[in-house]
């Protein structure tokens, strides 16, 4: 019998021992998965700072043909000691062939640029928009940056970025100062290609986690490895307590108690850190969208306006909707809704992107039909995997006229007192999809005092019913009773969220005062 | 954390032939982005064999999102002719509301 016991306790010792030991591994995993994801969430929504003013200036050169003064005063802000860039240069490319037309920033003669980089500039076309160069082995370690529109516009755009030669960076955030990490430029973790790491040993071994990020015609690699135990000691104690537990046979009742305790306290220990855990992803994830999305709206005279951003039910990651207010003068301005299909990284970085595009496009004074097909050449479905609904308008503050096109996305609703309606919009397809729609705006003449309210589908969708229902209940729930703006707003988020499923939503509202 | 979890039907694949011997998909249950990648993945071994057209049958598919369409979308952009069956009114509203009837050939009888 006692062989039989003993034989049973050991062959369940080392099941234990195994399986716990298992667990632990496959949570470190996990956690350390879940941190480096959201560190290249970090680098992802940075990427756009580097990229959209080089896109912007090479789509000014091609407008302006290249006119030199245009071309330093606009990225005039963008070159310095503290600034994005060292230098920048405009360049006319001609079969492979690169000529300097003008630079902003440099010291030396344009003529001073190596064989290398002027063979870069000289290929940037076939790697439009945006090819980066690997210039960190030299002294100092610096990288370059070439924008271009395609093979049929000879501008191209180059721009340099030195890097501290230590290469260390130390993140404050203090989810991120359990890991060592560390950023390359390119697909493998070569030191040689060494963008920055934590301070200390680079992170190398059997439990690195390993992700990647697209940047330009290039890639981000991060590399991330636990310094400690991520889920916490105990658990990772907790194979080897099983081991010698049950190994002592002969305390065998008094042991599988202990036992049930340790475990019982173990589970406990791991679910709170877990709680924590999932409230500092939360936290960040949070942080980082209200990052990408404005702060406050611009005044405007004569209107006005107020702005929700919800987090879907799983709000450990980053959405993709967004809006925007953009005054071009004293009386008119452009706004924007949109919302890029899909949740995460992917999404976060392609809305960044559109976000940040529309406010120079709308700058320059783009029309709304102008803004949605130049997007169409930064997103593409088969090279993202997404595309973009986005809703896109230019008021006319005292006309009280709204000039809107809409790709892909629900209607806005108009409100006048006790009437509601969605405004008759032809719908084009999304940003992103292959063939280019051709977008034509629509202007509607709007009653004084009018209410505009522009959202995403996760405010009016719900799994099992049309989109009609859910756009009828939006309209109903805004016609109850008169109330002010920011009080409507957050009577929406409210009384529209679905108990059980919720996607991201972002809602945008104007008002005439008259 | 049982609040991250959906509460809807799961998503589900088939894959078979049409009477024509078309590649054919039919999709059930809720296609959002948690199922989208994997639908992805199926399309694009369909897609290596170089199909003329590919058959979608909707009917038991009672929810889509823009994940969701953006597969279908894929589809129709690698595929000559995509050709989608028994689309639900819930699907067919969501699809028409993002301006895609036309590229998703739902206008067609």
């Amino acid at each position: 019998m006692s062989a039989i016991v003993f034989v049973a306790v050991a062959a369940i010792t080392a099941t234990l021992t195994w399986g716990t030991g298992s667990i632990h591994q496959h949570n470190e995993s996990r956690l350390l998965n879940l941190e480096l994801r959201q560190g290249a969430s970090v680098v992802s929504v940075l990427i756009p700072s580097i990229e959209v003013p080089l896109t912007s200036a090479t789509e000014l050169a091609n407008v302006t043909r290249g006119d030199p003064s245009v071309f330093r005063q606009y990225m005039n802000g963008f070159v310095g000691k503290s600034s994005v860039f060292l230098s920048a240069s405009l360049w006319r490319v001609s079969n492979g062939h690169a000529t300097p037309v003008t630079s902003i920033g440099l010291t030396s003669p344009l003529s001073t640029y190596s064989a290398k980089v002027t063979s870069f500039i000289g290929h940037a076309q076939g790697a439009a928009p945006f090819a980066v160069l690997n210039q960190l082995g030299d002294s100092p370690p610096s990288i370059g940056y070439a924008a271009a529109l395609g093979k049929s516009v000879p501008w191209v755009i180059f721009a340099d970025t030195v890097l501290p030669s230590d290469k260390r960076l130390n993140i404050a955030p203090s989810s991120f100062s359990q890991l060592r990490y560390a950023m390359y430029l390119g697909k493998s973790p070569k030191p040689s290609n060494l963008l920055f790491a934590s301070p200390g040993p680079l992170p190398s071994g059997p439990n690195e986690a390993t992700t990647t990020v697209s940047f330009g015609s290039d890639t981000i690699t991060l590399v991330a490895t636990a310094i400690g135990e991520l889920g916490g000691n105990l658990l990772a104690r907790l194979p080897w307590i099983i081991a010698i537990v049950g190994g002592a046979l002969s305390l065998l009742a008094a042991l599988i108690t202990e036992y049930l305790i340790r475990r019982r306290r173990a589970a406990e220990r791991l679910a709170s850190e877990n709680r924590r855990l999932y409230r500092e992803q939360r936290g960040i994830a949070e942080t980082l969208q209200h990052a990408l999305l404005p702060r406050t709206l611009p005044e405007i005279l004569g209107v006005e306006t107020a702005a929700r951003y919800v987090a879907g039910g799983d709000e450990m990651e980053v959405g993709g909707d967004w809006y925007d207010v953009i005054p071009i003068d004293d009386t008119r301005f452009v706004f924007v809704v949109g919302d890029v299909s899909g949740h995460g990284i992917e999404a976060a970085t392609i809305m960044a992107r559109l976000h940040f595009a529309i406010r120079a496009y709308a700058v320059q004074g783009d029309t709304p039909e102008t803004i949605l097909h130049k997007l169409g050449k930064l997103l593409d479905l088969e090279r993202d995997r997404s595309f973009a609904t986005v809703l896109c308008g230019t008021v006319d503050v005292t006309n009280h006229a709204v000039t809107v096109v809409n790709a892909g996305h629900p209607p806005p609703l108009v409100l006048n007192g006790t009437d509601g309606s969605f405004l008759q919009t032809t719908v084009f397809p999304p940003v992103g999809i292959s063939s280019p729609a051709e977008y034509r705006s629509m202007t509607f003449d709007l009653p004084a005092k009018s209410t505009i309210l522009a959202f995403t589908d996760g405010l009016v969708e719900r799994r099992g019913e049309t989109l009609d229902t859910g756009l009828d209940r939006l309209r109903s729930l805004t016609l109850e009773r008169p109330l002010v703006l920011d009080d409507l707003l957050n009577k929406l988020v409210v009384d529209m969220r679905d108990g059980g499923y919720s996607d991201d939503m972002a809602i945008l509202a104007v008002r005439w005062q008259s | 954390m049982a609040e991250l979890e959906g509460g809807g039907p799961p998503f589900a694949v088939d894959r078979s032939v049409d009477e024509n011997s078309n590649p054919m998909l039919e999709l059930r249950g809720e296609l959002d982005m948690s199922s989208a990648d994997g639908l992805r993945d199926t399309v694009d071994e369909i897609v290596g064999s170089k199909p003329q057209k590919m058959v979608f049958d909707l009917a038991g598919l009672s929810f889509m999102d823009s994940s969701g369409i953006a597969v279908l979308v894929y589809a129709a952009n690698r595929v000559g002719t995509i050709e989608l069956r028994h689309v639900q009114p819930i699907i067919r509203r969501i699809v028409e509301a993002s301006g895609l009837s036309g590229i998703l050939r739902l206008d067609e009888p």
